[in-house]
């Protein structure tokens, strides 16, 4: 584990040119690994018992790390849930330490820009500031991009969509080559929960008609559209009620869990089962299971469980 | 003594830059700190917050008004940002028109009038309202200039900037949207600033001597002010020069007076004076010189024959200017409306709801008290409006009556208040909106919520919504189940504050299902119960799966 820590490392930080003279022998042990991982492809990754970014860095480790996913020079959207101007102890947004983390691994892996936004609910810029998330991406070298305004949207069409067919996607989505999706999971009057499917609400434009025509059917309408590159679900501490804004820490428990998956709807439903309740009873991950835009019969997935 | 003008443009140009920045403010560097002490300065808020009982200390008004008994209207001249404005369309039309210099002739018209106006504004005061003074105060006219007017250009230059270098990976400088345009405050600053763009043309600072209310009460003062203006009748030559700068026509050479009255010390006179025969003096022998020179009736024959002439010969110039003038205004207005706020009329539901939904009155921003005490102390300066984060303060037209044109209301059709902001309390200069620190706006109730069951998403079309619950920040609204798995939205107006978050998002459309009904007066909301959860904080556990 730590070898190969350090290999990562080594490579991320650019010293592959003299480090693979040096340490050949070694690289084609790591290069080994990697592919024994992939052929042992998990469908979805649990962590639980660490610290946000001590659990992302194991498990992102058993999918072959981000370079499997992140490809020297491509351009990369983290999108986290930033939807309201709360500190990160109430919960309502993604993890500054794990969103911290995940933009440094995708520089790590040779990332071009990382760029993060979220179309909040509240002021946008007290929700980037004041969620810690600005700060940690900063920190880390990546952009947070506005996406408050509607200037910044283009059509796509979703073909499989029933309800939905159309919508306005934030353009970065489109022209990036990487998107990672890092929702917190937490309860959510509409929606039951929010997770990675309904944290795509955070990349459209007028939300609001998802609304008023049948939520649970449009977040799953555009998840046949939107398939993000991985999801990370941030399960640290879990607003359990008053969600999605919550009210006070009282709301939350401290769960510190992590679920990283190309799935949504597996991912989705593992935090139903995390949150304490059946993913059947999910609207949208019924529905978008039934869409086929993914699995969430777990006993059927191939999951790595992690426990620090 | 020619840095007196020079003194006078220095403070002049901070006092105006400052203002105005208060109006751009967005990443709020002013607003909040150091705006209370740059308002302060304003004439008329200071007043209001004088009279209306909000605060004792009314720097602007009693600085001004007892500076005047000593040393003149300095506020015309130093302070007020429309009579800066005014100064700066005066070099602009030196600029332009260097062929055909203005030359100011000395003239005292319709003295009668700016007292009479002071007297309606009194009475208007008395009574409860501001009327006089959101037409014609000229800080509150400044305002709605800088919001309407300054800010959309500003606007437009950030974002093509924005545009550009998005373009280039930098995303300090970001799009805003044109959220705080309203378009009849608009068609109003417009017709002042066309109103002061002819008369600076053809008359010079004629607003501040014959339509302002502050010029008119300060001229009271100024009269009798130790320190005047002299003509030392010795060293004049008789030259004119000082008649032809004097912005505000109080000035006739050829008898050597000087109108301190209606004199807004701008000093150009004492710098354009060749012959230094004009000083400012300490004349406490002149303190009650109420005495003004007979106009010789020849000379007023003159005057008028001269302006008929004046109007003859320039007759086709002007129709030419003017024209394209209102050409002008036509194109930007009609390409200003294309940027104004428009309400989302899209059916956002796939249903239309049958039952009104609005309250009957107006929502007044937290602060506001009351409707009395808002309706008699806000002029619609509009700060608020361009300061809100959220522009959920938004300007009215009629809904305070026509007494209360353009007095900001919260418009949750724009968007809803941020729980955790309390800006408007803080820069109100007029004491309409009172300070409040963020915990006490927390439990301040504008408003209570209303829920309308037969117009909402979860009754009509049997799915889930939620977007009302989603978005209150003290849980006045919850979702609790109804049929099926279907969850209904539950109000608590005991807890509710009327921040609007409820009624924003509500995608039914022609008729909201949860609207905010206006409190006239503020309560305080309870606080909400916290139940606390079990912290099992069990790291043994095993994976749920």
């Amino acid at each position: 584990m730590k070898r190969r820590d350090f290999f990562k490392k080594a490579i991320g930080t650019g010293v592959v040119a003299g480090a693979g003279l040096k340490f050949a022998g070694f690289n084609s042990l790591f290069a080994g690994e990697l592919t024994s991982n992939s052929n042992n492809s998990y469908d979805l990754v649990a962590v639980m018992g660490g610290e946000p970014d001590v659990m992302f860095d194991k498990g992102i480790a058993e999918l072959g790390g981000m370079q499997a996913f992140v490809k020297p020079g491509q351009t990369v959207v983290v999108k986290p849930n930033i939807g309201w101007d709360q500190p990160s102890e109430i919960a309502a947004n993604t993890n500054p330490v794990l969103v911290k983390r995940i933009v440094e691994h995708c520089f790590n892996a040779g990332a071009k820009e990382v760029l993060v936004f979220d179309k909040t609910c509240d002021k946008w810029t007290s929700c980037y500031k004041n969620s810690g998330i600005e700060d940690g991406v900063k920190a880390a070298g990546g952009k947070m991009l506005p996406a408050d305004s509607d200037i910044y949207y283009k059509d796509v069409d979703i073909p499989l969509g029933k309800n939905l067919k159309k919508i306005k996607v934030h353009e970065k989505i489109l022209s990036s080559d990487v998107f990672i999706n890092v929702p917190v999971l937490k309860h959510h009057g509409g929606a039951q929960l929010s997770i990675c499917m309904k944290n795509l609400m955070g990349i459209v434009d007028n939300r609001e008609w998802w609304h008023g025509h049948d939520l649970h059917q449009c977040i799953a309408d555009f998840a046949t559209y939107s398939k993000p590159t991985l999801n990370v679900v941030d399960a640290y501490r879990v607003m359990l009620k008053n969600g999605p804004r919550g009210k006070t820490i009282d709301d939350s428990v401290i769960k510190k869990s992590l679920l990283i998956s190309t799935d949504m709807v597996a991912a989705d439903a593992a935090a139903a089962k995390i949150f304490g309740i059946d993913p059947d009873d999910v609207g949208h991950i019924k529905i978008a299971h039934e869409m086929k835009v993914g699995n969430k019969n777990l006993n059927e997935l191939n999951i790595k469980r992690i426990k620090i | 003594m020619r840095y007196l003008k020079t003194i006078r443009i220095a403070i002049a140009l901070f006092f105006f830059v400052v203002t105005t920045a208060l109006f751009f403010d967005f990443p709020f560097l002013l607003s909040g700190t150091w705006d209370d002490t740059i308002l302060a300065f304003q004439f008329v808020p200071s007043f209001l917050k004088f009279i209306r009982g909000v605060s004792f200390l009314a720097l602007g008004f009693m600085l001004f008004t007892v500076l005047s008994l000593f040393l003149g209207r300095w506020y015309c001249s130093f302070v007020c940002p429309l009579g800066i404005l005014q100064d700066m369309f005066i070099r602009l039309n030196k600029f332009l028109f260097k062929k055909r210099q203005i030359r100011y002739k000395y003239k005292n018209s319709f003295a009668w009038l700016k007292f009479v106006i002071l007297g309606i504004t009194v009475v208007l005061l008395a009574f409860g309202f501001t009327t006089a003074l959101i037409f014609l105060d000229p800080y509150s006219n400044f305002g709605r200039i800088a919001t309407h007017i300054f800010q959309p250009i500003y606007l437009f230059f950030n974002n093509i900037t924005a545009l550009v270098v998005n373009k280039f990976g930098y995303y300090n400088i970001y799009h805003i949207d044109l959220d705080a345009f309203d378009l009849a405050s608009f068609v109003f600053a417009i017709l002042i600033v066309a109103l002061l763009l002819w008369l600076t043309h053809k008359r010079g600072r004629l607003f501040c001597n014959t339509l302002c209310p502050v010029g008119a009460l300060l001229s009271l003062t100024s009269k009798m002010s130790l320190f005047k203006l002299i003509v030392n009748e010795t060293t004049c030559v008789s030259c004119g020069l000082c008649e032809k700068e004097c912005k505000a026509e109080s000035i006739d050479y050829k008898s050597s007076r000087i109108d301190f009255d209606r004199c807004i010390s701008c000093f150009n006179c004492v710098d354009t004076c060749n012959e230094n025969a004009i000083s400012y003096e300490f004349t406490p022998s002149r303190f009650f010189d109420y005495s003004r020179q007979i106009i010789i009736k020849t000379k007023q024959i003159e005057s008028v024959e001269n302006k008929k002439e004046h109007q003859k010969n320039n007759f086709k110039n002007i129709d030419s200017s003017k024209r394209s003038v209102i050409k002008a205004l036509i194109v930007g207005g009609v390409g200003l409306l294309g940027m104004s706020f428009k309400v989302d009329d899209e059916q956002l539901s796939s249903f239309k709801s049958e039952l009104p939904a609005k309250s009957l009155f107006p929502v007044l921003p937290p602060g506001g008290i009351s409707y009395e005490h808002y309706k008699e102390t806000c002029t619609a300066c509009h700060l608020c409006v361009s300061a809100c984060p959220s522009n959920v303060i938004q300007s009215t037209f009629l809904e305070f009556g026509i007494s209360g044109m353009f007095i900001p209301k919260m418009n949750f059709d724009v968007n809803y208040c941020q729980y955790e902001c309390n800006l408007c309390t803080q820069i109100c200069p007029t004491g309409a909106l009172n300070p409040f620190e963020l915990e006490g706006k927390k439990v301040i109730q504008i408003g209570k919520v209303v829920f309308v069951k037969d117009n909402c998403v979860v009754s009509q079309l049997g799915k889930n919504c939620g977007a009302c619950a989603e978005h209150c920040p003290t849980t006045a609204v919850r979702m609790v189940p109804y049929k099926d798995d279907l969850f209904i939205p539950e109000v608590n107006t005991d807890i509710c504050i009327g921040c609007g978050a409820c009624e924003h998002p509500c995608p039914v459309r022609p008729h909201k299902a949860i609207y905010v009904e206006s409190n006239l007066s503020h309560l305080i909301a309870q606080k909400p119960k916290i139940e606390t959860i079990e912290q099992g904080v069990d790291v043994e556990e095993d994976f749920p799966f």
